[in-house]
C-alpha cells in the first residue's frame, strides 16, 4: 500500500522536456569553465565560520604537525616535508629557482606550472593540486583560515612532532587554539597557546576548501587542504601542499609521524569500501620508490602496510613519505594508482593525504650521513606474530613478549572475569621492576550486561591513552564486541614505559581485531542475519526485510506479521509498534515485545521479538531463542 | 570510430531522456527552464566527450544535477532567493505537488523522486546525484516526513 503523498508524486510523470532540449544539446556545451571563481563574500564567510569550527574540533581530535624553518636541523627525520608538488627540501629549492625565473627543473616535475608559473600563490598551487591531482576541471577554492602553529615543546630544537604529543609520558598540554584579536574571518591568524607560555618557532600555513564546480552545492565534492612555504615565509617563497583532508577519510596518521618499515596503517572510512583506495608511497628518489597498497580489506577500514626497503635500494634510515586514500569516480580513464605521484586522469570524489617519515631499520639500508638527525627513540629490530585467543580476537605482538592467562578477582557484584595478559615480561618472575602488560578481560559469571553494538575497529591507542589511571600505573578502557563487553587495561610497573614499549603497546592495542562475519554465521547466542549496508531494504531509517523490522538504536527484530488482519503494523512511533486491526481494535507493543496493558483481547500477547545488535563489521546480529 | 559515436545519444535521448529530465525537474522544484537547460548541458558535454564517458546515464544524471545546482545557485545568489516562477500545469496535480517540492531542500527533492518515484535503491541514488548513501538516508528522511506533512500520510486506498 502507498502512502499518500507518494502517490501524489506520480503527478511529476505528466510533466515532459521542451521539445528542443536534445536539438540544443547537438549545438555543444554552453556553459564556460571558470578556472578559479570566487564564491561571495557571505558564502565564504559563512563556510569561513563553520570551518572555523570543525578546525577547533579538528584540533583537538586530530594532530596537528609542529611546523620548522628551513634553517633548523635539515635532516628527512626531522624537518615536516609536504606531499605535492615537491616532496624535498632539494626539490622545494629547485622550485624555487624555477619560481625565481629559473628554468624548469629536470629533477622534479613541476610540468603542470609550466604555462603558469605561479608557486609564489598559495591559492594557484592549490588550484592547480585540485586540477592535477584530483581531476578537477573547474576547482572552487574557499579560505579557510591562515596564521600560524607554534611549537608547544617550546625547546631551542623543537619537536616536530604530533601535536598534541603523543604518548601518556607527557598527556595532552592544556594548549588551545587561538585567533588573534580583531583577525576574524577567513584570514584570522591562528596559534597554538599554552598554559606555561611555551613557544615554538612560527610557521605560516593556509587552508582552502576545494570543492569541484562552483555552486559549493552538496553535491560537488569537495577536500580540505594545508599550504605552507617549506623554505621560508612571506612573499617571494614557494607554497606547497602540506596534507589533503577529506571529512570522510581518517588516515590514522598526523603528519610528520614516524613510521616503520612493516607497520600497519589503519585508515578508516565512510565510503563505498569497494570505491576507496589507498597506499603509502614511500622514498622521493629514484634509487628509493617504494609504493604498498591496501592489503587488508574490511568494510571501512582498509590496512597498509609500510613497505621495507629491498635488497640493493639506496634508501636512506629516514626516508620521506606520505599515507594516501581517495575514492576514484567512475568517469573515463580510470584513476592513477597514486594520483599525488602521477596525477589523475578522472575526477576523484575524495582524497586525504598526509606526509609522513618511514624509518628503516639500520642494517636494511645504505648507510647515509645522519648528521643532524635528532634520534627520538634506539630502533631495534623487532619480529611480530600473532595471537588468537579463544574469546574470538586476535592481536599482533612482538615475539618475545608473553601470553598467559589472567583471572581477576571477583567483583562486589558478583561478576567474574577472565582475561589473557601480553606482557613484555615474563610471568614466572613476578615481581619485576619494570616493564608493561596489556589485559583483555571479558565477564564470565555475574549479572548480564545488555547487550550493545560493537565499537568500531581498530580501536584507537589514544582513546585509550585518554583516561590514565590516577596513580599513573596505566590505563583501562571497555569496548563491546560480537555481542560481549570487554575490557582492556595497561599496567606500567616502574619505568616500563620506554618509547620501544609505548610503540609496541600501540600496536598491539589497534591490531585487536576480531573475525568477519557472515550471513548466517553463529557465534555464541548471536546469529548475522544481514550486512546493514544493503541498503535496498531501508525505509523510515529502519530496515524492513521480509519477515521482520529492525530499526536502528531499538536493539530488536520484531515479526511484520501483526496479530490481527488490519493494514499492518506503524512502526513510525517511537514508543514501539502501533497496529490498528479490521475491526478496529488497536494495539501497541513496546520494542521489547511487551503489549500495553491497555491492549484488548486479543492484542495481550508479547511478541516474539529477538535481541538484535550490530557487528564491528556492520552485521545485524539476532539473538534467536 | 569517432569519439562521438561511440554511444548513441540519440537512443539515450529517446529512453532516457525523460527521466533524467523529470529527475533534474524535481531537484530544481519544477523550474522548466533549469531542468531544460541542465539536461541540455549535461548531454552535450557528454557527446564532446565521446568514449571518454564510459556509463552514459549515470554520467548525465550527475552533470545535470550539477549543472543544474550552479544554476540555482546563481540564480539565489542574483535574485536573493529562487524566484518562485508559475507552476507548470500540463498535469492534474501537478501544481500541488510543486508547491510541496519547493518546501524541501534540492538535495531531498532529488533524492525522494529517485528513490520513492523512480523505485531507485539508497545505493543508486547516491551514485546518480554523487552524495554518500549516508546522505541520501538523511534527505529521504528529511524529505519523507515533510512531504507527508504536506501532501498527507493517510493511504489514497
Amino acid at each position: 500500500m502507498t502512502e499518500r503523498w507518494r502517490k501524489r508524486l506520480e503527478h511529476l510523470d505528466g510533466a515532459s522536456p521542451s521539445d528542443d532540449v536534445f536539438r540544443r544539446a547537438n549545438q555543444g556545451p554552453q556553459v564556460p569553465d571558470d578556472p578559479v571563481p570566487q564564491p561571495s563574500t557571505s558564502t565564504r564567510v559563512v563556510t569561513a565560520i563553520a570551518a572555523l569550527a570543525i578546525f577547533a574540533l579538528a584540533i583537538s581530535v586530530f594532530a596537528i604537525p609542529a611546523l620548522r624553518l628551513r634553517e633548523q636541523v635539515r635532516g628527512t627525520g626531522d624537518v615536516l616535508l609536504p606531499v605535492w608538488p615537491v616532496r624535498t627540501l632539494d626539490g622545494a629549492e629547485q622550485a624555487q629557482a624555477y619560481a625565481d625565473g629559473g628554468e624548469l627543473p629536470t629533477d622534479v616535475d613541476l610540468s603542470m606550472f609550466k604555462w603558469s608559473p605561479n608557486l609564489f600563490r598559495a591559492d594557484a598551487v592549490a588550484h592547480t593540486f585540485a586540477l592535477h591531482v584530483l581531476g578537477w576541471r573547474d576547482p572552487t577554492l574557499v579560505p579557510l583560515d591562515s596564521g600560524t602553529y607554534v611549537d608547544p615543546s617550546g625547546s631551542s630544537t623543537p619537536s616536530t612532532g604530533p601535536y598534541p604529543p603523543p604518548g601518556p609520558t607527557q598527556g595532552p598540554p592544556a594548549c588551545t587554539p587561538v585567533t588573534y584579536p580583531g583577525s576574524a574571518g577567513p584570514s584570522a591568524s591562528m596559534s597554538i597557546e599554552c598554559p606555561d607560555g611555551t613557544t615554538g618557532p612560527p610557521s605560516p600555513f593556509r587552508r582552502f576548501t576545494i570543492y569541484d564546480g562552483n555552486s559549493l552545492s552538496y553535491f560537488e565534492p569537495s577536500v580540505t587542504v594545508t599550504m605552507y612555504q617549506p623554505l621560508g615565509t612571506g612573499e617571494g617563497n614557494v607554497w606547497t601542499v602540506l596534507d589533503v583532508r577529506d571529512e570522510r577519510i581518517d588516515l590514522g596518521v598526523v603528519a610528520n609521524e614516524r613510521l616503520r618499515a612493516g607497520q600497519r596503517v589503519a585508515i578508516r572510512h565512510s565510503w563505498d569500501p569497494d570505491t576507496l583506495r589507498a597506499g603509502i608511497h614511500v622514498g622521493a628518489s629514484e634509487g628509493c620508490d617504494l609504493e604498498a597498497n591496501i592489503d587488508a580489506l574490511e568494510m571501512h577500514t582498509v590496512e597498509v602496510t609500510v613497505p621495507t626497503a629491498p635488497l640493493g635500494s639506496t634508501c636512506e634510515r629516514y626516508e620521506p613519505a606520505y599515507v594516501y586514500a581517495y575514492v576514484a569516480g567512475d568517469e573515463p580513464g580510470g584513476a592513477s594508482a597514486d594520483p599525488i605521484a602521477d596525477g589523475s586522469s578522472q575526477r576523484l570524489l575524495a582524497m586525504a593525504a598526509v606526509p609522513v617519515v618511514v624509518r628503516f631499520p639500520s642494517d636494511a639500508v645504505a648507510p647515509s650521513d645522519e648528521e643532524g638527525i635528532v634520534e627520538p627513540e634506539a630502533p631495534s629490530q623487532v619480529q611480530w606474530t600473532t595471537y588468537s585467543d579463544e574469546a574470538g580476537w586476535t592481536v599482533d605482538l612482538p615475539d618475545d613478549w608473553y601470553v598467559h592467562l589472567s583471572a581477576g578477582p571477583p567483583q562486589d557484584d558478583g561478576t567474574t572475569t577472565t582475561g589473557t595478559t601480553i606482557s613484555s615480561n615474563d610471568p614466572s618472575h613476578p615481581s619485576p621492576e619494570s616493564g608493561v602488560s596489556l589485559t583483555v578481560t571479558r565477564p564470565e559469571r555475574g549479572p548480564t550486561e545488555a547487550p550493545r553494538d560493537s565499537d568500531p575497529f581498530p580501536l584507537r591507542w589514544e582513546a585509550l591513552a585518554r583516561d590514565p589511571n590516577r596513580d599513573g600505573s596505566g590505563w583501562a578502557m571497555g569496548f563491546a564486541a560480537d555481542g560481549a563487553g570487554y575490557g582492556l587495561t595497561v599496567d606500567v610497573v616502574g619505568d616500563g614505559l620506554t618509547p620501544d614499549a609505548e610503540t609496541s603497546l600501540r600496536r598491539i592495542v589497534e591490531s585487536l581485531r576480531f573475525d568477519p562475519w557472515t550471513v548466517g554465521e553463529t557465534r555464541g547466542r548471536w546469529t548475522a542475519y544481514l550486512p546493514l549496508d544493503d541498503a535496498s531494504v531501508e525505509r523510515d531509517g529502519s530496515l524492513e526485510y521480509e519477515s521482520t523490522y529492525w530499526r536502528e538504536g531499538i536493539g530488536y527484530l520484531i515479526p511484520m506479521d501483526p496479530p490481527c488482519a488490519g493494514a499492518g503494523w506503524d512502526f513510525s512511533g517511537s514508543s514501539g509498534p502501533h497496529v490498528v486491526c479490521e475491526d478496529g481494535r488497536e494495539g501497541r507493543w513496546r520494542w521489547d515485545g511487551v503489549p500495553n496493558p491497555a491492549n484488548l483481547e486479543g492484542l495481550t500477547t508479547p511478541l516474539d521479538v529477538s535481541p538484535a545488535i550490530v557487528s564491528w563489521d556492520r552485521f545485524l546480529l539476532v539473538a534467536r531463542g | 570510430v569517432d569519439d562521438a559515436d561511440a554511444h548513441d545519444y540519440g537512443l539515450i535521448w529517446r529512453e532516457s531522456g525523460a527521466t533524467i529530465w523529470r529527475a533534474v525537474y524535481a531537484y530544481a522544484g519544477g523550474r522548466r527552464d533549469v531542468a531544460d537547460d541542465a539536461v541540455a548541458e549535461a548531454f552535450a558535454r557528454a557527446m564532446a566527450r565521446g568514449a571518454e564517458v564510459r556509463e552514459p546515464v549515470p554520467y548525465l544524471f550527475r552533470v545535470a544535477f550539477r549543472v543544474a545546482s550552479a544554476e540555482l545557485a546563481r540564480r539565489s545568489k542574483e535574485d536573493g532567493e529562487v524566484p518562485d516562477i508559475a507552476v507548470d500545469v500540463s498535469s492534474n496535480g501537478l501544481p500541488d505537488v510543486i508547491h510541496a517540492l519547493r518546501e524541501l531542500t534540492p538535495a531531498q527533492r532529488a533524492s525522494v523522486y529517485l528513490h520513492y518515484r523512480m523505485d531507485l535503491p539508497v545505493r543508486e541514488v547516491a551514485r546518480l546525484t554523487g552524495m554518500s548513501t549516508a546522505s541520501v538516508k538523511v534527505h529521504l528522511m528529511r524529505g519523507r516526513r515533510r512531504l507527508r506533512d504536506l501532501l498527507g500520510a493517510e493511504d489514497d486506498a
